[in-house]
């Protein structure tokens, strides 16, 4: 079995607070992308998702645990490292407007790191740029222009474009398509998804919406306080989600089709318990507990067991993990 | 950026003077009519004449050789310290702010230690040590000044250090040295010009300041002329003008090539005006327009029959004043709420569905007014322009929760006192009545331990307990309607669906902003969906997710990946929503239509009824609507 | 807010230390003998030994600035070069004078500053470019030459003021008043424009805040907003304004009080330089550092009680 292209191991990851107790951001985690896939990584605010991309473009240094690109540790220690790394990973961020210098046209953000890292001649460096933009349906006369001369579903191109031109092998998408709107979102998505197939590069999907997630993915990881509860194949798990988390972000989303969602909406309730709407029901103030499982403070199933034990992330069916001490019902 | 300079007449101006300045104290032993140190006994202390044109000083110095001398002093002293400041301070803060660790702490300290003592005394200090030594003394003055500057410098590299594209900087395998020349710097130097120059005008005043003390240089000064003038202020006061009027014009020109150098740098990358073009008409509506007149009934009637209507909205038009021009962002909008309905507006941002809801209680930001349109709220009218009377509506019969919960609360009070507040102003309350009536609301919103959430200010909140604190403050004034601006956005998903219940769990008509249609879905009745300005669909949340009548409803329906066919990509609506000011006479909707066709070109697509089932659509080819998505199906 | 004078402690102090430490280092540096110009250039050199000797002049660097840390923080700064009188004693009257002088002005800045500065906010049009263009003169006009135009108008043109002179208040109030009009005129006019600037400014960021919409949204009164949530959050940047004013009128009172001829330590200051009176020039830096942190902390503590974020 030949290695993942990007992995990490059992990493940890913990932030300072200025002066006050550390955080720990990301527990214990493990995850693999093939090349040539997609992984989606899935939480709410505070749950380490974008610290994981972080560390996998040495953005942050974890705190234990390693990173492996091709089976050998990646490192981002001397200017070469991180120059070689470069070449092959590349991020695209949530906010388009500022992913481009606004003092810079885009031609000169987005050639410099083919005319600075990689040091190819002027007619490599034009040749790359237009395909690159070719790629994302924009024109090279984008390249005389300031970012303010663009809309945010334009520059969001371009930042795609950008970390297209060194033709990377894996691409982090941090909330890439979080800040735009649904029918430019949904350009950007196909696009993303385009690209994927024809230039066979590996993504990194993080975002906060489970359905985005899902439709671009064809693995997912779902985060809870810097931990992975749940592993497993895109569109299954977004039908039959097995862990209790999963469930319930699956649950609180609300979806365009009134039956399916007053059908979700009532299985929410009957889960917090007292079916009155507007109840603090599941508690929304209740942290994530420090000790056992970390959802078991607010989850419906929770036993003894789950205060005191942190449940293993186990494979219950090829390709699925969950980490749950409990088999809780399907939430449909 | 120094053509962009050139524009401006104040800072040219300017300019013209500071040369002008350097070049007649440069060429001063050929262009001064006395040596600065030539008597003339006879006329001392004299006011402007032919043989001197500015007077003469004691033992008849003539004034303006002397003024063309002193120049030198000032210049090259000036120059001096700012050389110093600038090259000290600028390359210090912004290692301190990009490295940080080490650099930075020296730096902040030092600041300290600089801010801790007054500039004048210092060089007071370094001229007692070296007496006359202006130069000694200028250095020192740039060498305090400096860690302010670089302590500027550095939040401003600390702030752009965040930025995104620093990160993708980073990302590109670039050196600190290239990032710091290419990113950082270009981005802090409208702060560092600015503070240039303003120190520049500091060290002009510090400078003569000693040339008046007498602590200076032992050649002839501006400062030490007005030190001559004030001597002679009894006999002879005019001695003050000239060396004033150079100093102060100086020190203007200075501070004005500043304001033009930092304009001049951010004009080089920020939004370039679109050339300008006339100012949109606002057309009448079209006689196919739905009637307006008060005994008509209002475009969804079909859904909710004016006469019961709760909120009855009528021909709401918008602009705002952008650079000079008047841009509509709304145009004609009329709906309906009924006691009690939970009624939402959908729409992408630009849509304008936030300023219209906005406009209900005269909330509309900056330069925008109501252009036209009415209200009708309990069987009152209003009329939407009258920012006054819409005022007494507030909190006690309509009230509004924001996107944002934490910025719609003031930092700087308790939750306790900002709800008390509200119950104050809005009920009759008083005393432990009013106390109670504080936890009664914040155990309406569900709030778990309302006694600690009282106390609490609210950065001690999250976004969650923040906006159920924001809707108990809604409910304070017991209104009969909600608005609720994306009140949603900006919270996790499990928190926005126990927000949603607490929203429904109200029993108040709730008129909702969103761009979800999930949220739409799950918590409204009846729906509008607005793009460019404009209602372009109104009906049952039912009727028009089942059933749309707009082909841009239906697009961006199917734009929802939760509608996707797996491994097909999304049927998204191609194209760009156009800015207000480039809105077309015709359907706003027609560059990006499917179905559009020359009649919808032409003239303002009126809002109709929608064929066969209750609402109303803004398209001439609402019957094919539903035959775009079998098209869109076929493989 | 104990936290807040705590952490004040712990930086204001060694600040002060540091400074007296700087200024002695360099006072070390004056060229020539303090000895020998103390007694003159015709003394016998024994006579002059003898005098570094009771000077401590003789000791090394690090032990003579102990020496006078040790005085100083019992009240003994030394004696003068010049006038051989205590500088202590001489400093603590020269204080009073500077302060008076500093905190009138001051006062007067504030209550005119905030004020003009708030309506500006308010009532933009006009009076904002009206405080744009003055703000621009209050930076470009030296306050120096401000003064001695004052004096020249209302002193000697039209004889309303006394030109130059210090009355002390326990003297004759209405005397002292008089004395200190000018000087005080003087300062308010070059530093209210920058606060009523910095005024407005910070009130118009507020003012474009989100919750100042949401307080409307709530029915309260126009008034209760701007009086009690927006000045209140407007107030923080602004006294922070106010702390570093306040080290810029002391900049600007030692050449004014060169102007009005006030007996106070930057007049002080100016013959000392003249005089290469050093223990003169170490005391008033002492004084004046101490003074500065200070105000630093009057200025740390109101921010603290104006924003419950530095508090909790």
């Amino acid at each position: 079995m030949t290695a993942p292209l990007i992995e990490v191991e059992d990493l940890a990851v913990t932030y300072r607070n200025r002066g006050r107790r550390s955080v720990l951001a990301v527990d214990g985690v493990s995850l693999a992308v093939d090349r040539g896939r997609t992984l989606g990584l899935v939480g709410e605010s505070g749950s380490g998702k974008s610290t994981i991309g972080s560390v996998m473009l040495g953005l942050v240094a974890p705190s234990q645990g390693r990173v492996s690109l091709d089976g050998r540790p990646a490192s981002w220690r001397t200017r070469a490292e991180r120059a070689g790394l470069a070449r092959r990973v590349q991020a695209v961020f949530q906010d388009p407007f500022g992913s481009m210098n606004p003092t810079r046209k885009i031609g000169q953000t987005m050639t410099e790191m083919l005319r600075y890292n990689l040091r190819l001649s002027p007619a490599a460096v034009a040749e790359r740029v237009e395909r690159a933009l070719t790629d994302v349906g924009m024109r090279t006369e984008a390249l005389d222009r300031y970012p303010s001369q663009f809309s945010g579903g334009q520059l969001q191109r371009l930042a795609i474009a950008r970390a297209l031109v060194v033709e990377p092998d894996f691409v982090v998408c941090d909330e890439a398509v979080s800040s735009l709107d649904l029918s430019v979102q949904a350009q950007v998505i196909n696009l993303l998804a385009g690209l994927a197939k024809a230039r066979g590069l590996a993504y990194l999907f993080i975002s906060h919406d489970l359905t985005v997630v899902t439709h671009l993915s064809d693995q997912v990881a779902v985060l809870y306080a810097g931990q992975v509860v749940e592993l497993g194949p895109a569109a299954a798990m977004a039908d039959h989600p097995r862990h209790p988390y999963t469930q319930a972000l699956v649950l609180a989303a609300p979806i365009p089709d009134p039956a399916a969602q007053a059908a979700r909406r009532a299985s929410r309730w009957s889960r917090a318990g007292s079916g009155r709407p507007g109840s603090a029901g599941i508690g929304s103030g209740s942290p994530p507990a420090t000790t056992g499982c970390r959802w078991a403070p607010r989850c419906p199933f929770a036993v003894e067991q789950c205060r005191l034990s942190r449940p293993d992330l186990l494979e219950r069916t090829p390709g699925w993990s969950v980490a749950c001490h409990v088999t809780p019902p399907d939430s449909e | 950026m120094i053509g962009r300079l050139l524009r401006k007449p104040l800072a040219v101006a300017s300019l013209v003077w500071v040369l002008a300045l350097i070049m007649l104290s440069v060429l001063a032993p050929l262009i001064a009519p006395y040596s600065p140190d030539q008597q003339d006994i006879l006329h001392a202390l004299e006011g402007p004449s032919r043989a001197h044109p500015l007077g003469t000083g004691v033992l008849g110095l003539d004034v303006w050789s002397r003024l063309l001398y002193g120049g030198r002093v000032t210049l090259v002293s000036t120059a001096i310290s700012v050389a110093v400041y600038a090259l000290v301070g600028l390359p210090a803060g912004l290692l301190a702010g990009y490295r940080g660790g080490l650099v930075d702490k020296v730096v902040l300290r030092l600041s300290e230690v600089a801010y801790a003592i007054p500039g004048t005394i210092m060089v007071l200090v370094v001229l007692a040590v070296r007496p006359n030594d202006e130069t000694a003394a200028m250095v020192a003055v740039g060498l305090l000044a400096a860690p302010a500057l670089a302590r500027v410098v550095r939040s401003a590299t600390i702030a752009v250090r965040e930025e995104l594209y620093i990160r993708a900087a980073v990302l590109s395998g670039l050196p600190d040295r290239l990032i710091l020349r290419r990113h950082v710097l270009p981005t802090v130097m409208g702060t560092v010009i600015v503070h240039v120059a303003l120190f520049a005008t500091t060290a002009i005043v510090l400078e003569t300041g000693l040339g008046f003390l007498g602590v200076g240089t032992r050649q002839v000064s501006w400062g030490e002329l007005v030190a001559e003038a004030s001597r002679n202020l009894g006999n002879q006061p005019w001695l003050l003008a000239p060396s004033g009027f150079v100093i102060i014009t100086f020190i203007l020109a200075f501070g004005l090539i500043g304001d033009g150098l930092r304009d001049a740098n951010a004009e080089g990358y920020s939004v370039r005006q679109r050339a300008p073009r006339p100012v949109r008409r606002h057309r009448p509506p079209a006689a196919a327009a739905p009637p307006n007149a008060p005994a008509d009934l209002t475009p969804n009637q079909r859904v909710i029959p004016a006469a019961d209507a709760l909120l009855a909205v009528e021909g709401l038009s918008i602009a705002f004043e952008v650079s000079g021009q008047i841009v509509t962002v709304v145009e004609d909008v009329s709906f309906a709420v009924a006691p009690g309905e939970l009624v939402g507006i959908v729409g992408e941002s630009g849509s304008g569905k936030s300023v219209t809801v906005a406009a209900l209680l005269g909330l509309l930001r900056g330069t925008g007014r109501v252009t036209a349109g009415t209200m009708t709220f309990q069987g009152r009218r209003f009329d939407l322009a009258d920012v006054k009377s819409l005022a007494g509506l507030r909190a006690r019969r309509i009230a509004l929760i924001g996107q944002d919960p934490m910025s719609g609360l003031d930092p700087a009070f308790t939750v306790r006192h900002q709800l008390a507040e509200v119950l104050k102003a809005n009920t009759g309350l008083r005393g432990p009545a009013l106390a109670e009536r504080v936890l009664e609301l914040l155990r309406a919103v569900s709030l778990p331990e309302p006694t600690a959430v009282a106390k609490s200010y609210p950065h001690q909140l999250s976004g969650g307990m923040a906006q159920r604190v924001s809707i108990a403050a809604a409910l304070a004034g017991q209104p009969d309607l909600i608005l609720a601006d994306e009140p949603t956005t900006a919270l996790d998903v499990t928190v926005q669906a126990e927000i949603l219940d607490v929203l429904r769990s109200l029993g108040k008509a709730v008129l909702l902003v969103t761009h979800d249609w999930g949220l739409l879905v799950d918590l409204c009745q009846s729906g509008i969906v607005m793009y460019a300005g404009q209602v372009v669909e109104q009906g049952s949340v039912a009727d028009i997710v089942a059933d749309p009548r707009h082909p841009y409803t239906l697009g961006l329906l199917r734009s929802n990946p939760y509608f996707a066919q797996p491994g097909r990509p999304l049927p998204a609506i191609p194209g760009l929503v156009l800015p207000p000011d480039r809105w077309p006479a015709g359907c706003h909707f027609a560059e990006r239509c499917p179905l559009v066709g020359p009649a919808c070109l032409a003239d303002p697509i009126p809002l109709g009824p929608a064929a066969g089932r209750l609402g109303w659509t803004r398209c001439l080819f609402q019957s094919q609507v539903a035959g775009l998505e079998e098209r869109e199906a076929r493989p | 807010m104990g936290r807040v004078v705590g952490r004040w402690f712990l930086t204001a102090l060694p600040v002060v230390v540091v400074v007296s430490m700087l200024t002695f280092v360099l006072a070390s540096l004056v060229p020539g003998d303090p000895a020998r110009t103390i007694l003159g250039i015709n003394a016998p050199q024994e006579q002059v030994d003898a005098l570094r000797q009771q000077l401590g002049l003789d000791l090394p660097l690090p032990q003579r600035y102990w020496d006078w840390l040790v005085a100083a923080a019992h009240g003994d700064l030394g004696r003068s070069i010049t006038t051989r009188g205590s500088v202590a004693a001489e400093l603590a009257g020269r204080l009073q004078v500077t302060l008076s002088l500093v905190v009138l002005g001051l006062i007067v800045i504030v209550l005119v500053g905030v004020g003009l500065g708030l309506i500006s906010a308010i009532k933009g049009g006009w009076l904002g470019r009206a405080v744009d263009l003055l703000s621009l003169i209050g930076l470009a006009v030296p306050g120096f030459w401000l003064g001695l135009v004052l004096v020249a108008v209302l002193a000697v043109a039209v004889p309303i003021f006394p030109a130059t002179g210090f009355v002390h208040f326990s003297d004759s109030p209405t005397g002292w008043a008089a004395s200190m009009a000018l000087p005080v005129l003087t300062l308010a006019l070059t530093g209210t424009a920058g606060l009523a600037k910095q005024t407005r400014s910070s009130v118009l960021d507020e003012l474009g805040k989100d919750y100042v919409r949401m307080l409307r949204a709530r029915g309260l009164s126009e008034r209760r907003v701007i009086l009690l949530h927006v000045s209140r959050n407007a107030g923080a940047p602004i006294v922070t304004v106010v702390g570093l004013l306040f080290i810029g009128l002391v900049s600007g009172a030692v050449l004014l009080e060169t102007v009005f001829v006030l007996p106070g330590l930057g007049s002080l200051t100016v013959a000392a330089t003249k005089a290469h009176d050093i223990p003169v020039i170490l005391g008033v830096t002492l004084i004046l550092s101490f003074v500065v942190v200070t105000v630093n902390l009057l200025v740390e503590i109101s921010y603290a009680l104006l924003n419950p974020k530095v508090r909790t």
